[in-house]
């Protein structure tokens, strides 16, 4: 039997045509947040300025108002590229908004908002319920089509429901998340002779290397409750996630259907503050070529701060010395 | 309730039955519960944490005497295709302690009741069959994939609580569940498996679990039942769908684009 490819030309999208903000809220109490400009916001432990700390936990609902924008100079009928001929953006199209969380699957009742009447002023509120959720919360938008178009239209949005833009999501992280050793690095105990630590396999340009800690560790460090444990750990975070850095960009060879390799990406694009894209075009530019080492360096430097500022090291640490002095 | 603080690989390095070595089997072909608890508290490493709560165990002895008379009930009828009651059972009873999706999380508090309690249950479901046809490996291995969970999502009663987590409706209760169960007990056939297979590891990030709900419905409540490759099938055809926003959809356009039945020839 012989096998054709009949290549399907994908449709024309317009990406990032409504900016999506949000503030948070907690029932019955003035609390007020606003997701910064760069679309995260870490509530775990956030900090008020009166130096109350906000643990969205011990809250039974958390309040999202979202509000929506046009992008500057944007008009609404040059939508109109982006269907057949003789429809109406206004009738045809509408704005579909929700809130998510991918760890626990939970999903937020849709809201669906005429194109015509979205403008800074309208709020659109939702309720979520703190057990039903974990670790990152995600505000999502897309223009899509309500109707099937009649006939046929090459490399044209003509099926209901059909995505012609999406709009940048917003993130809130709401527990802390365990990134070591948990969700993205693979760490555990192992024979390193008179190393305390030791990462293998860093010549493998498909697996992730792993991070091996004396055995005759495994009995403190798998306990969360010793001071000196977090300290070591924090400390060591520096190098083992720079390691990490240099095995992506200069050995791995990238596979974008690898849950760990886009695992990793994700992790140096929250702590780096640097898109994925750029992360997946640094890692595809020529090994150890001029341009992909001065990318790397880039961020090396925007890592070491990263890791300080998404972990809150400063308060960490501060509050390790406290403890010690008591 | 009590966790387990080992994570998944823990248990897989110490405790999944490899063939060449029949001592390892032993775990999951025997019906003992307290000789499996004793064993694998002796494991080195092994660490727990927290309280069973007398609520805790309340709950937990109900769900397991409502299996008991699940069984008695429907005695002729094959364990698997009693899947469906399973899942009422395991929702309701535990959504008493209030538990939600954040606990489904807890994989630790799960592998620890599902050892610590449904041996019996697992044995019953996934192994009594393999062990009665002397397949004891297999029959180990199955039990041992389910109660300890090969992967995290496939802990028994975790993987009945998602079942119900996806299905019930805080309008209509039970009743969706209850006509699947209905169905799954009457029809030889069908796809049930591959429903809870896809209710359980598939994302389906939709409201109110649209989805999840919308799809049983037309492929295993219609007049046609859908077998285990066309529910299969639905379920990759949604997922294949990466530009379109069909979270949300119509029952039309899921009976139209996704939930297709292939048409038989006529003998």
């Amino acid at each position: 039997m012989s096998e054709i490819i009949i290549p399907i030309e994908p449709y024309v999208t317009y990406n990032d045509l409504i900016k999506i903000s949000g503030r948070i809220f907690f029932n019955n109490q003035d609390i007020e947040i606003a997701i910064p400009e760069n679309r995260h916001l870490n509530l775990y432990n956030y900090e008020l300025n009166d130096s109350i700390q906000i643990i969205p936990r011990n809250h039974n609902l958390i309040i999202i108002k979202v509000s929506l924008a046009w992008k500057k100079d944007f008009q609404l009928s040059s939508l109109a590229n982006l269907l057949p001929e003789g429809e109406n953006p206004t009738e045809v199209l509408s704005f579909r908004l929700q809130v998510n969380c991918e760890k626990t699957r939970w999903c937020s009742e849709q809201k669906k908002i005429e194109l015509s009447s979205i403008n800074k002023m309208s709020l659109y509120s939702f309720e979520i319920p703190i057990d039903e959720v974990k670790n990152i919360l995600r505000i999502q938008g897309f223009i899509v089509r309500e109707f099937d178009a009649k006939g046929i239209h090459p490399n044209i949005s003509d099926s209901t429901l059909a995505i012609i833009s999406t709009s940048k999501e917003l993130s809130i992280q709401i527990d802390e998340l365990k990134e070591i050793g948990g969700e993205y690095l693979p760490i555990g105990p192992g024979n390193t002779g008179d190393l305390a630590f030791e990462i293998s396999g860093l010549d493998n340009p498909f697996e992730l290397p792993k991070i091996f800690y004396s055995e005759e560790l495994k009995e403190f460090l798998t306990r969360d409750d010793l001071t000196s444990v977090n300290s070591s750990i924090l400390t060591s975070l520096f190098y083992f996630l720079d390691r990490y850095l240099k095995w992506l960009i200069f050995t791995c060879r990238i596979d974008l259907n690898n849950k760990y390799h886009n695992s990793l990406i994700d992790l140096f694009s929250k702590y780096c503050v640097t898109p994925k894209e750029e992360i997946i075009d640094l890692i595809q530019k020529d090994k150890y070529g001029e341009a992909q080492t001065k990318g790397y360096i880039e961020l090396s430097d925007k890592l070491f701060t990263g890791i300080q500022l998404q972990n809150k090291y400063k308060r960490e640490l501060k509050i390790i010395y406290k403890s010690e002095i008591k | 309730m009590k966790k387990y603080l080992n994570g998944l690989d823990f248990f897989k390095n110490q405790l999944a039955p490899k063939r060449e070595d029949p001592l390892t089997w032993n775990n999951f072909n025997t019906r003992d519960q307290n000789k499996l608890i004793d064993n694998i508290d002796s494991l080195q490493g092994i660490s727990v944490q927290g309280e069973l709560l007398s609520e805790e165990k309340e709950i937990i002895l109900k769900i397991k005497s409502d299996i008991k008379d699940l069984k008695i009930v429907f005695q002729d009828t094959r364990p698997d295709r009693l899947d469906m009651d399973l899942a009422i059972i395991f929702h309701k009873n535990l959504k008493k302690l209030k538990w939600g999706r954040y606990h489904a999380e807890e994989f630790g508090m799960w592998r620890w009741l599902s050892i610590n309690f449904f041996l019996t249950e697992a044995f019953w479901r996934w192994s009594e069959d393999d062990f009665n046809k002397k397949k004891f490996f297999e029959s180990s291995r199955s039990c041992y994939q389910r109660l300890v969970g090969e992967r995290n999502r496939r802990i028994l009663p975790l993987w009945y609580f998602s079942i119900g987590e996806r299905l019930y409706d805080t309008h209509f209760g039970y009743s969706l569940l209850e006509k699947l169960a209905e169905k799954c007990r009457e029809k030889a056939a069908g796809g049930f498996g591959n429903l809870n297979n896809n209710l359980n590891d598939t994302k389906l990030l939709s409201p109110n679990e649209h989805v999840a709900k919308t799809m049983s419905k037309i492929l295993l409540l219609g007049d046609k039942i859908g077998s285990n490759d066309e529910v299969a099938d639905a379920f990759k055809r949604y997922n294949g769908f990466s530009r379109r926003l069909l979270n949300y959809g119509s029952e039309v356009i899921f009976e139209k684009e996704i939930c297709l039945f292939s048409i038989k020839k006529a003998s």
